[in-house]
């Protein structure tokens, strides 16, 4: 069955661990989620220390981290975004500065 | 116990220890992240140490063996529909954490007991260690906290946590800008304090209002809890009487302004400084790193610079970066510039460090 891949940037897998590893390579995860927040849910059920990295604590996108699914980032707030099983979710950080 | 130095900075954790031929460094946590406070916790040997990840947030992580390993801790979290109301014209906004900018221990009674100051100016208390936060109701409810408004960041923020040695219930606490506070009662009640403080930059009717004095560093004597010392954007204060009144130390050199301030631990007269021009300058006076100490109470003040570099030198050092040890003898600060010296005769001769360090946030002693 296919279902969602969740995508998650080498900048934010590498905090999997409270320490953060030396050349972290991104991971894809498979979750049967409908929506973004469903896949996010499945993460933190995985990871709970990652969800203060990617959420803020109201629990909408962090400022300067990105979703993008079928190429277009979503709105940050809009966490119930439909997801089809194809689908992939690439979470990784804004490019910030220079 | 092996005493060590905590350094706290933009590139990593590091501690160093006393050798033979003196002190040596090691990088302890989180290299090339952006470390901004670590408490080491005398009830239980720990250390803790405050993140600042920009794109990520702030963290706060715990090491139970002096940094080999690392466990995550929770941070403190405004609850839902919080805001900041300041009183600079800014417009209200969602209340989020900014920065763990004060954490410090309860007494060897409260095991887990911890305080966390914060910007955007709560106070929080954690029972478990930091697995759990709780805001600090009285204090941020009180209406007076809407007086405060930001120093050098945009909102204001809780920098100083000062423990009563007498009472594990009394604590003072500093913002800026906001004042002096202290409570009797674990935070239940809070009394606003710091009469005698002034800010000469204020519009006339304010100068004097304890509420919006912009203190940058305040502490406190731990052999003599009365003695307090306050390091102002307007000067430097010193209390007799444990913060209720104050007064201008008007005799101090080069210059009365700057961040850091260190008490001897057990004589309140003695007091040291790291000054700078002030106030939208931030560069040593004249180009010239100098520590200056008081043993008079504030009458007299001696410029140390043996061992410190010769003008030029551009170091500026922030609030949390100077730290006394128990002896009274053992002083260290980091600069921005990533410059580490350290005293063993109470600031009579400072030795650099052969490292050069990331710029430093701040210097602890475990």
């Amino acid at each position: 069955m296919t279902v969602p891949k969740l995508i998650l940037a080498s900048s934010l897998s590498r905090w999997i661990t409270a320490t953060p590893g030396e050349s972290v390579a991104e991971r894809t995860f498979d979750f049967s989620g409908h929506t973004v927040r469903e896949c996010l849910h499945c993460l933190f059920e995985l990871h709970p220390q990652l969800r203060s990295y990617i959420l803020d604590e109201t629990g909408t996108i962090r400022h300067h981290v990105v979703a993008y699914v079928q190429n277009e980032a979503i709105d940050k707030s809009d966490l119930n975004h439909a997801l089809q099983p194809q689908d992939e979710v690439f979470i990784f950080q804004a490019l910030s500065g220079g | 116990m092996t005493k060590r130095i905590l350094v706290s900075t933009r590139k990593g954790l590091f501690a160093l220890h006393r050798g033979a031929r003196g002190w040596l460094t090691k990088l302890v946590g989180f290299p090339a992240e952006n470390v901004t406070l670590a408490l080491p916790d005398s009830r239980d040997g720990g250390w803790y140490a405050a993140l600042n990840l920009g794109h990520f947030g702030v963290k706060l992580k715990y090491s139970p063996d002096g940094g080999k390993t690392w466990e995550e801790r929770a941070v403190p979290e405004y609850p839902e529909g919080e805001e900041i109301v300041t009183a600079d014209g800014k417009p209200p906004a969602p209340a989020t954490l900014k920065l763990i900018w004060a954490l410090e221990a309860g007494s060897a009674a409260q095991p887990g007991r911890l305080w966390a100051g914060t910007l955007p100016g709560g106070l929080f208390r954690s029972d478990d260690g930091g697995k759990s936060w709780e805001l600090n109701r009285p204090l941020w409810d009180d209406p007076r906290r809407k007086k405060w408004f930001g120093g050098g960041a945009d909102f204001p923020g809780i920098h100083s946590l000062c423990r009563d040695p007498r009472s594990d219930t009394t604590w003072r606490l500093a913002v800026s800008c906001g004042g002096v506070w202290i409570t009797e009662d674990d935070g239940a009640r809070w009394k606003l304090i710091g009469q005698g403080i002034f800010a000469d930059f204020m519009p006339p009717e304010q100068r004097f209002d304890p509420v919006i004095q912009d203190v940058h560093m305040m502490v406190q004597c731990p052999g003599d809890p009365n003695g307090i010392w306050v390091q102002h954007h307007n000067g430097i204060f010193r209390s007799t009487d444990g913060g209720e009144n104050f007064t201008h130390v008007a005799n101090a050199k080069p210059s009365g302004f700057g961040f850091a301030v260190a008490v001897h631990p057990t004589d309140p007269n003695t007091a040291w400084f790291v000054p700078a021009k002030k106030d939208e300058s931030r560069i040593p006076v004249d180009g010239k790193l100098v520590v200056s100490r008081t043993r008079d109470g504030g009458q007299t003040f001696e410029l140390l610079t043996k061992g410190l570099p010769k003008a030029p030198a551009y170091d500026l050092v922030y609030r949390h970066a100077l730290a006394i040890d128990d002896t009274g003898k053992l002083l260290a600060f980091g600069s921005t510039t990533g410059g580490l010296w350290i005293t063993e005769d109470g600031g009579d001769s400072w030795k650099l460090s052969k490292t050069r360090f990331p710029p430093i946030y701040a210097v602890r002693f475990a």
